[in-house]
């Protein structure tokens, strides 16, 4: 498992897909940190890490369409299919290193919260809460283009696809909000996953929705290796 | 030893694999031959993993590569036909990451030296693999392959887009690993397998035509069909070239036409008869200008049986 994170974090950097999703992700929060917080002037750090959770619709399918599909377009998947490696192994290498370039990422933009902190506006607890939640909903997020990359054999194909489902994903709130009735409502409730970032966004962190956020990660990584396995069986 | 045993492998509707039983020791070279799409590659991908059999199973030293896949796989190398390197990688950084993948207890920098050492890859170690040639594309990926010094070794077309002195570089370093591995290698160039392997398996259609010795097969072809195949170019007259060649009784035919002032005939016998053919022409003063072989043994069995499987094949239909 280590090897397959090793190696995928080398073929990020050695690419410019880990530069790419580093510095457009940088470059949106610089800039609602400057719109929202600082010409805002506007203390809470949640509400503009919030508005940026729409961006992970289009940028964690940069991150994840090469996981899978990339291998099996260039038939590179040998390598480790044929390998003394369990599946679950590979997929999880291979999550933890997607997951590792996208903590990276959040974590050069802590500046923008260690400011306000500095400021006094918040806490370092509060702090603290709202980018857990925040790197959980990422984790979600990845999970599910990662499983799309396993299902497809185009990098493109699994970034469209995988750009919808987020999309879906991102919007299952507001069904709560659009459509009346329970059905709705409990969808919501199941898939809607920024709605579980409301507690952290108040500072209090809700062991239930961590709860929800790694469920749900460990759901679509587990289909990844049930996908990924279901390949030699094909 | 690998054990394949009644190997089905369906997909849908299709069957590429059908009922396939042999087994390969330590020390043997199998030349793994067949038509396009017989299953070859299927097969190869069956006995390292990437695959799982429909039917059947498949096991390496006693290991079962489905109910345990850690252990099977430890003693497996495998080359598929399109290697499987990561262009933005060096050579060093890409053994670096197989030799962590495949969990090798060894030295890390002597073992990987040692292979590049092995694979003539010194001088190309620290360059981008996506700035390399096609050679040095299949040593790499031969590197990888045979980085945990595997028991078995399974080549699918390891020669394949090399030029002739690369093909000659990669067949000698086969022989020279067959010593340490088992090895099982696919190929179309029929010359190439007859050099290099002491074992044929012979595929079509998803279906074991035959396997064993390579001299055991070499000498089940029916007697009926013709051995060998000889092209002569010899400079004289149709006619001259025709009464001199009447004068042998072995020849099964001839087909003999002018061009460019000379005769070039095709001679079918069904012994090697070069000799008497030699001292015919030289007899009737009509000098060899070329000749060569047209099948080799191994094209001739190979042919004889997989033709002969479809005829027998189409009888019984009818």
């Amino acid at each position: 498992m280590k090897a397959i994170f090793r190696k995928e974090i080398k073929a990020y950097f050695l690419s410019i897909q880990g530069y790419i999703f580093i510095g457009v992700f940088l470059l949106i929060t610089g800039y609602y940190f400057i719109a929202y917080n600082l010409m805002g002037e506007n203390a809470e750090i949640g509400n503009m890490l919030d508005n940026t959770i729409v961006s992970f619709v289009f940028l964690i399918p940069i991150l994840t369409m090469r996981l899978f599909a990339d291998e099996k377009h260039m038939k590179t998947n040998s390598v480790y299919m044929s390998a003394p490696l369990k599946t679950w192994q590979i997929v999880i290498g291979k999550y933890l290193a997607a997951c590792f370039v996208f903590t990276a990422a959040v974590l050069l933009s802590l500046f923008s919260g260690i400011a306000v902190m500095a400021e006094g506006v918040q806490t370092a607890g509060e702090l603290f809460t709202v980018y857990v939640g925040y790197i959980l909903i990422g984790y979600c997020f990845i999970s599910v283009g990662m499983f799309v990359s396993a299902a497809t054999e185009s990098q493109l194909a699994s970034a469209i696809i995988s750009f919808c489902v987020c999309f879906m994903l991102y919007l299952a709130d507001w069904l709560k909000s659009a459509a009346s009735g329970k059905v709705f409502e409990f969808i919501s409730d199941i898939i809607g996953v920024a709605s579980h970032f409301e507690k952290f966004l108040s500072g209090v962190f809700d062991v239930t929705d961590v709860g929800y956020f790694l469920s749900f990660a460990a759901l679509f990584v587990t289909f990844t290796i049930a996908k990924t396995e279901s390949e030699r069986y094909k | 030893m690998i054990e394949v045993k009644c190997v089905t492998k369906k997909y849908g509707k299709i069957t590429a694999l059908n009922d396939f039983s042999f087994s390969v020791k330590d020390g043997d070279i199998v030349g793994f031959i067949g038509p396009n799409g017989a299953g070859k590659s299927t097969m190869m991908q069956i006995m390292t993993g990437c695959l799982a059999p429909t039917e059947g199973s498949v096991t390496i030293n006693g290991f079962d590569i489905i109910d345990e896949p850690i252990k099977a796989k430890e003693n497996i190398g495998y080359l598929p036909e399109k290697p499987p390197l990561y262009p933005r990688f060096t050579v060093n950084e890409y053994l670096s990451t197989i030799f962590d993948i495949k969990q090798i207890k060894a030295n890390r920098k002597q073992r990987i030296s040692d292979i590049i050492e092995l694979t003539g890859l010194s001088d190309v170690a620290k360059r981008r693999i996506g700035n390399l040639s096609n050679g040095y594309c299949q040593r790499i990926g031969l590197a990888q392959a045979i980085i945990s010094y595997p028991a078995f070794l399974v080549l699918d077309e390891p020669t394949s887009g090399l030029d002739p002195a690369q093909k000659r570089d990669m067949l000698n370093l086969i022989k020279k690993l067959s010593k340490k591995s088992g090895i099982i290698l696919s190929s179309h160039i029929l010359s190439e397998i007859d050099s290099v392997c002491n074992k044929i398996l012979m595929i079509n259609k998803g279906r074991l035509v035959s396997f064993g010795d390579k001299d055991d097969i070499l000498s089940k072809r029916d007697a009926d069909r013709q051995k060998f195949m000889l092209k002569y170019v010899v400079s004289g007259e149709k006619n001259e070239v025709l009464k001199a060649l009447s004068q042998l009784n072995d020849i099964h035919g001839i087909n003999a036409y002018e061009k460019n002032g000379n005769t070039e005939c095709i001679i079918t016998a069904y012994e090697d008869i070069r000799e008497k053919i030699f001292m015919c022409f030289s007899q009737h003063k009509l000098p060899i200008k070329t000749c060569f072989v047209m099948n080799s043994d191994l094209e001739n069995a190979f042919l004889n049986m997989t033709e002969n499987k479809e005829s027998d094949t189409k009888k019984r239909k009818k």
